[in-house]
């Protein structure tokens, strides 16, 4: 593949999808240089996937693979801050832009719970609330669909139970 | 608030994402990204070349050495094979680990794309620095660049015509003996340090993640 047509590609994923990412980030780290750290990662990550992209899943799932696999990747690593990517800290630190928006309260108090859930139980709630299919998940995380089905519906009661107990209290 | 519910409420961030990106800075993360990885990657190749062909050509000026500036008559075929057997070993280990290197490299390429076929890549990857930092694999590791310097000192010890009992043959090859079981053994024990402290622990953590998926 042209450098050119990889540069194209990837300008044109992180425009219409940048969504994905940020959720992923959002997901998985919760201080500000951590979600700095997180985010470049990831998209070194997607930039070095473009290659091996084929075509075969839409563009979200394959972004979806690739962001969950180094999030939960990033997590697991212990001395991810001695990385000698000290050249870029100050890179790092404007990759993700704030936004002008207000977040939604809702969607705080969906990550709080998220945050809450166990490394592989979180990939698979983000990918439930985002529409996937129960086939579709199995896929990107690589377990049968059956077990799929038995983590959303922990996910379910637990997101319904705390639900419960923020309405009660 | 039901799931369809919540599945609105997340699916709100499309519309609006929590943060913007700053293109350009990204761009120049990833150029930072390649070039590093290049250079690491042409440090590497080039140590692993330079010291195959240094190797090889030891060997070569050692034959030279011995064919043409040598009275032939005081050395014996036995003698001309030591920097054969020296340059062999030099090829020998350069495709050992040549093929090592790729075998792993495919092995690797085999796994899919799903966190699962990520969590086996990555066990893979500890498994292979494990394996690599075991005595055995070790010893077949350095073991024929150790016949390489022992053929060269063998081999000026020849051509010199000295007596082993003489101090300038013996105290070079004792000097090579020692330095390459403190190669040896420093590499060995360095290895097994890395392997307690980082690859164990990580293995212990992606194992249990593939648990994780299981329950």
């Amino acid at each position: 593949m042209h450098a050119n047509d990889r540069d194209r590609i990837f300008g044109d994923w992180l425009a219409s999808h940048k969504g994905i990412l940020f959720k992923v980030v959002h997901a998985y780290a919760f201080e500000h240089a951590d979600r700095q750290d997180l985010f470049q990662e990831i998209v070194i990550q997607v930039w070095h996937s473009v290659e091996a992209f084929r075509g075969e899943s839409s563009v979200p799932t394959w972004l979806y693979r690739v962001a969950l696999n180094t999030a939960i990747a990033w997590t697991r690593k212990q001395d991810r801050h001695q990385r000698g990517k000290q050249p870029l800290a100050m890179v790092e630190a404007l990759l993700m832009t704030p936004a002008s928006d207000t977040p939604d309260p809702r969607v705080e108090w969906l990550y709080l719970q998220i945050a809450q859930l166990k490394d592989v139980d979180r990939s698979v709630a983000l990918l439930l609330l985002d529409g996937f299919s129960y086939k579709e998940i199995a896929a990107i995380v690589g377990i049968t669909e059956s077990n799929v089905g038995v983590k959303i519906n922990r996910i379910k009661s637990a997101l319904a139970g705390k639900r419960a107990e923020e309405t009660e209290s | 608030m039901n799931l369809d519910d919540l599945m609105e409420v997340w699916q709100s961030q499309d519309a609006a994402p929590l943060h913007g990106v700053n293109e350009a800075l990204v761009r120049l993360a990833l150029r930072q990204d390649e070039a590093k990885q290049q250079k690491r990657q042409r440090i590497g190749r080039w140590i692993f070349y330079v010291t195959a062909a240094f190797m090889v050509a030891a060997m070569a000026r050692l034959l030279f050495v011995m064919i043409y500036s040598h009275d032939g008559d005081a050395l014996s075929g036995w003698d001309y094979a030591i920097p054969v057997v020296g340059a062999a070993a030099a090829l020998l280990w350069f495709r050992m680990v040549s093929v090592r290197n790729r075998a792993q490299a495919e092995r690797e390429q085999r796994f899919g794309d799903s966190l699962r076929d990520q969590i086996n890549r990555q066990l893979a990857q500890l498994d292979y620095g494990a394996m690599t930092s075991r005595l055995g694999n070790l010893l077949g590791t350095l073991l024929l660049p150790i016949v390489c310097a022992f053929a060269i000192v063998l081999g000026k010890w020849r051509i010199t015509g000295r007596s082993f009992s003489d101090v300038w043959v013996s105290v070079p090859i004792v000097f090579m003996i020692g330095w390459a079981i403190i190669c040896v053994g420093g590499t060995f024990w360095w290895s097994r340090r890395v392997v307690q402290r980082k690859t164990l622990p990580r293995k212990i953590q992606l194992e249990a993640l593939l648990k994780e998926l299981d329950g």
